[in-house]
């Protein structure tokens, strides 16, 4: 009788074999692993492009191959944090969020690497690229692209109201006025975006940077003494009262329906967009377009640029440094950088191929460049995953607070706020 | 009906019975309509085009119907892939349920050992214990192991048996009379023979259910994929389905396409097994 | 009587055939022990462990103490908002849970025609896995394109904005929940079904009416089912998961209204890595389901009806 359990058991362990990943070790050539995220507007062509990036880096690299995988960019981190965790990373990872996770010790330190193959940042790539994934002095990541934010604004609805275009140099205050002068709700027409969700006053921080404040230390890592400063409240002011006091945003339905490009329907006459969403204009709008470089808080100050950058990332336990350093340098040089912008997927990361591609000189591009070679600021959401857990929830709340629940003590709302969302850090972070 | 029969007393039964009826009937398709409005809702949104999706006010009838949202589905993500995945997680489990379960049944059912009792009623005990105190060391347990990303972490713990199918089961062998066992043990059988032979073939009905539920909770998990899957080649109905939403922000037609499809293997497999699903249910509504 | 005592005699007292008996008897329940053993008793004890440490399970765990137990209790506030939003649910959902439970099974337990149609039609929403249910509900609950308000629009009646409106995300989940009640129902049918039909007539003969009947009778009957159900239905409340993850969101939704104990164990062990974190909040869970479920159990003797001469078969 026990043997036939035992039979049974053998029989079960055996059909179970092969469940589990065999992995081979190939001896000649080194196999890197790559994750990344499908994150872009056409996923096909993002998807397309990581296998083309890796062809030609194994063609330019027999010895090294890469074998890719490519993941829903929702709980991406989490997937990298939990392979990490199980010893089984990616050699090479890309996302967007900043170098301060470093101190867990899973960053790959990628500054004596840089030394060593002669990368200087400031001479090949925009300011962002060369603020995003320093912690503490150190590289810990390269840049895979560099997007701006700005303005972008429906011509057909400025020339019906009869009013001029915003220009350069054009002030927060003007850009109210504006939004307030094209707003008829009676057309179901309105002067911006849809205010809605955490992004709804995030998204601001092109002008939260140009009101004079932030909402995060440099670091990321303190909220409160960022998030509820007089500055702040008045940045947060200026967003909630768009919807509140002036009405002249769009309603949160019309997300529903256009997703957040809300811009597209043709009834917002500006809407803050980033490089992302200009294909998706270029192809779908049905109006006349144009855009300009986020508004200055007054004539005399200078705009500060939001601009963005994805990186990617080396684990620190990877069992193949060296090939994976040559493919991070190779995805950042020019010919990875090259064939992203001419698949239309991402924007390079240096003025180099802009110039190249005379992107500097276009209407619509060179309003990015220039945001892209101006003073910049790692925008808040970029600086950790760590943000999206804990700050991205306090700027929902203090938009449903005002907005829904009418609530109008701004500062006891920004204070209760911070406090959570800086237990949350600190907790994070381990403090 | 003779209760009734004094309640109104003018009506004659005949009568009586047939306003019961239109009555009764009248509630169980209220309440029908309501249980099923949802889900016409989901289909016909799954056959709209984004244009149809969001018109005010709805259409109810899709007109035209979008039958290729379907394919869309598949084309836009994995979804057959998904299927795959899922139906063998399914297979597996079952197939370990079906080994640990009844042999730990018959153990508990009709084998006498010290301690039997007290084990029973630990092994219930765990039923009332929130599994998911369990969840973190688990995690950690099957990372240090290298099962991240395989489908060990939700494979492996089926070939353990689970608490309430195993009392399913049991209950069950327990309705058995003990002559049968004694007469094969007459005839010379061991014990493996009299479980094989004897009290295997009887049960079948209860393994019935074993199958039913194994199956709706590996198609329904979500939490457990979500931990332990990476690799969207590796997801899950459910869990594919989940990121679907997260892709596409608007695309609702194509969301709830998505969702009909992933009701669709349970639903079926309802239809085939209801006597025995809604009769296990009971069973199980009787331990109490 | 006898076979209790015989099974609790110890190995010594056991003859040979007895101690092959019992030999078999562990072999055959091994699968469980060793399940028992690696998948649960020792996760918990671990988990217990795990809870006085600060972990991100990247490096080596960090004795802390008390320290997580002490930042939960004393200055966490959204271990707050998830076991008021938690208990909330509880206090919502359990007893609409029993009384729809109970209706839908009266109405269930008539004798007509083609009544099985009926009960697949309810039971039906309980078998759609809980992903694809709750994105149904949250396309139903969308404010402006929804069906729900679509309908209530018909009444004249401007609908809330459910899921984004944070007075509203609890009842909407509860909506959600109820929708699926037919699970429950069919266990209430069955506990009807067992009612003895001697007692209805008995009841009919001294006059009672079919109120009468339901309240003195029916739901006496049902205390035992109602007592499972309850028992059941609030471990499954500290362990809703699913719907708040997609219907709320990861973070809870508007306000963290629907921040659910188990999403808020999610967020913190597997989102933000805090692994002994993670582990004093299910343990903290655990201990308050256990005192939970003992003071349901206590109070069972008010409410619970038993048949007092019950005789067990073996």
């Amino acid at each position: 009788m026990n043997k036939r359990i035992w039979i049974i058991l053998v029989l079960v362990v055996a059909m179970l074999a092969p469940l589990g990943a065999i992995q081979a070790q190939d001896q000649q050539v080194v196999t890197i692993t790559w994750w990344s995220t499908e994150r872009g507007r056409d996923t096909a062509a993002t998807r397309d492009l990581h296998f083309q990036l890796a062809r030609a880096f194994e063609a330019a690299n027999p010895n090294i191959r890469v074998a890719i995988s490519l993941f829903p960019s929702r709980a991406f981190n989490t997937r990298v944090a939990t392979a990490i965790a199980g010893n089984e990373g990616p050699d090479v990872w890309t996302t967007y969020y900043a170098a301060d996770i470093a101190t867990q010790g899973f960053l790959e330190d990628l500054t004596p690497y840089m030394e060593a193959s002669g990368l200087k940042p400031e001479e090949v790539w925009f300011p962002i690229g060369q603020q995003r994934t320093v912690y503490q002095g150190r590289y810990y990541g390269v840049p895979r692209d560099a997007s701006a934010g700005f303005i972008a604004y429906n011509k057909d609805l400025f020339d019906a109201a009869g009013v001029p275009y915003p220009q350069p140099g054009w002030t927060v205050a003007e850009y109210r006025a504006l939004a307030k002068q094209l707003t008829d709700r009676e057309k179901d027409q309105y002067g911006v975006g849809a205010i809605v969700g955490g992004e709804g006053c995030m998204l601001w921080s092109p002008f939260s940077f140009n009101l004079g404040t932030d909402v995060v230390s440099p670091d990321g890592r303190q909220v409160v003494g960022y998030f509820d400063t007089p500055a702040a409240a008045e940045a947060w002011r200026f967003c909630l009262e768009l919807v509140t006091e002036d009405q002249v945003a769009a309603p949160a339905e019309l997300q529903d329906q256009y997703g957040e490009l809300v811009f597209l329907s043709g009834k917002v006459a500006m809407q803050s967009i980033s490089n992302w969403e200009i294909p998706a204009l270029m192809e779908q709008a049905t109006f006349e377009w144009g855009v300009v470089e986020p508004p200055r808080y007054d004539e005399n100050s200078e705009g500060i640029a939001w601009t963005d950058a994805y990186a990617h990332y080396m684990w620190s336990g990877s069992r193949h440094k060296e090939a994976a350093w040559e493919f991070l340098k190779w995805l950042s040089g020019p010919e990875a950088q090259r064939m992203a912008a001419e698949a239309g997927v991402w924007p390079p990361n240096g003025p180099q191929i802009w110039q190249e591609l005379g992107w500097d000189k276009d209407p619509i591009l060179g309003v990015a460049y220039a945001e892209l070679m101006k003073e910049t600021r790692v925008a808040n959401y970029l600086r950790s995953q760590y943000f999206w857990d804990c700050v991205y929830p306090a700027f929902d709340n203090v938009r449903v607070r005002w907005i829904q629940n009418g609530e109008r003590d701004l500062e006891a709302i920004l204070a209760e706020e911070a406090a959570k969302a800086q237990f949350c850090l600190d907790d994070s972070y381990g403090e | 009906m003779t209760t009734i029969s004094g309640h109104f007393p003018r009506l004659g039964l005949r009568g009586l019975r047939r306003f019961n009826n239109v009555s009764g009937y009248t509630v169980l398709m209220v309440l029908a309509a309501v249980f099923m409005v949802p889900l016409y809702w989901m289909f016909s949104t799954a056959l709209k085009s984004p244009q149809q999706t969001f018109a005010i006010p709805p259409e109810w009838i899709p007109a035209p119907v979008q039958w290729d949202n379907f394919s869309k589905v598949f084309q836009e993500v994995p979804f057959g892939r998904f299927y795959l995945n899922t139906f063998f997680l399914a297979f597996v489990n079952i197939v370990g349920h079906l080994i640990s379960v009844t042999l730990v049944a018959y153990g508990f059912a009709r084998l006498r050992f010290p301690g039997r009792n007290i084990l029973f009623l630990v092994m219930l005990s765990t039923l009332m214990i929130p599994y998911h105190v369990t969840l973190v060391p688990r995690f950690i347990m099957f990372s240090k192991l290298g099962m991240i990303n395989t489908y060990w972490p939700l494979t492996l713990p089926a070939f353990t048996g689970s608490p309430f199918l195993i009392f399913l089961v049991r209950q069950y062998m327990m309705s058995i009379p003990f002559d049968l066992d004694e007469a094969a043990y007459i005839d010379g059988a061991n014990r493996f023979d009299v479980f094989w032979r004897i009290i295997l073939p009887l049960t079948r009905p209860a393994l019935m259910l074993v199958i039913v539920f194994t199956f709706i909770d590996v198609w329904n998990d979500f939490l457990q994929p979500l931990i332990y899957l990476n690799d969207p080649d590796m997801f899950t109905v459910s869990l594919g389905l989940s990121f679907f939403q997260g892709a596409r922000e608007t695309n609702w037609n194509l969301l709830m396409a998505g969702s009909v499809l992933a009701m669709i293997p349970p639903l079926i497999l309802f239809f085939f097994a209801q006597k025995q699903l809604i009769g296990g249910i009971s069973v199980e509504g009787l331990k109490g | 009587m006898t076979a209790l005592t015989r099974l609790s005699r110890s190995w010594t007292q056991l003859s040979a055939s007895e101690r092959r008996e019992a030999l078999a008897g562990y072999l055959f329940i091994s699968p469980w022990l060793v399940g028992f053993i690696v998948f649960f008793f020792g996760p918990i004890v671990a988990s217990f462990v795990l809870s006085f440490t600060r972990w991100n399970i990247v490096g080596s765990p960090q004795w802390v103490g008390l320290a997580n137990y002490e930042r939960i209790f004393t200055q966490d506030p959204f271990f707050r908002k998830a076991v008021t939003v938690t208990l909330k649910y509880a206090v919502l959902y359990l007893p609409l849970e029993v009384v729809f439970g109970i209706l839908i099974a009266v109405v269930l337990n008539q004798k007509l025609r083609g009544i099985g149609v009926f009960r697949t039609l309810y039971y039906m929403p309980y078998i759609v896995p809980k992903v694809a249910s709750s994105l149904v509900w949250v396309w139903v609950l969308n404010p402006r394109y929804g069906l729900l308000n679509t309908m209530l629009g018909w009444f004249g009646i401007k609908g809330p904005s459910w899921l984004s409106d944070p007075a509203w995300v609890l009842p909407s989940i509860v909506m959600m929940a109820l929708w699926g009640v037919g699970g429950s129902a069919v266990i209430y049918l069955a506990g009807l079904q067992n009612v003895p039909a001697q007692l209805y007539e008995a009841a009919a003969v001294d006059g009672a009416n079919r109120l009468q009947q339901f309240v003195r009778i029916t739901l006496p009957m049902l205390t035992p089912t109602i007592f499972f159900q309850l028992v059941l239905g609030l471990i499954g409340t500290f362990q809703t998961f699913t719907p708040a993850f997609i219907a709320a969101g990861r973070s809870g939704g508007p306000l963290q209204s629907g921040l659910f104990y188990m999403l808020y164990i999610y967020n913190r062990s597997f989102e933000s890595m805090r692994m002994g974190y993670g582990a004093a909040l299910a343990w903290i869970m655990t201990v308050f389901i256990m005192i939970l479920t003992v003071l349901v159990f206590r109070s069972s003797k008010y409410w619970v009806y038993y048949e007092a001469e019950r005789k067990r078969t073996p």
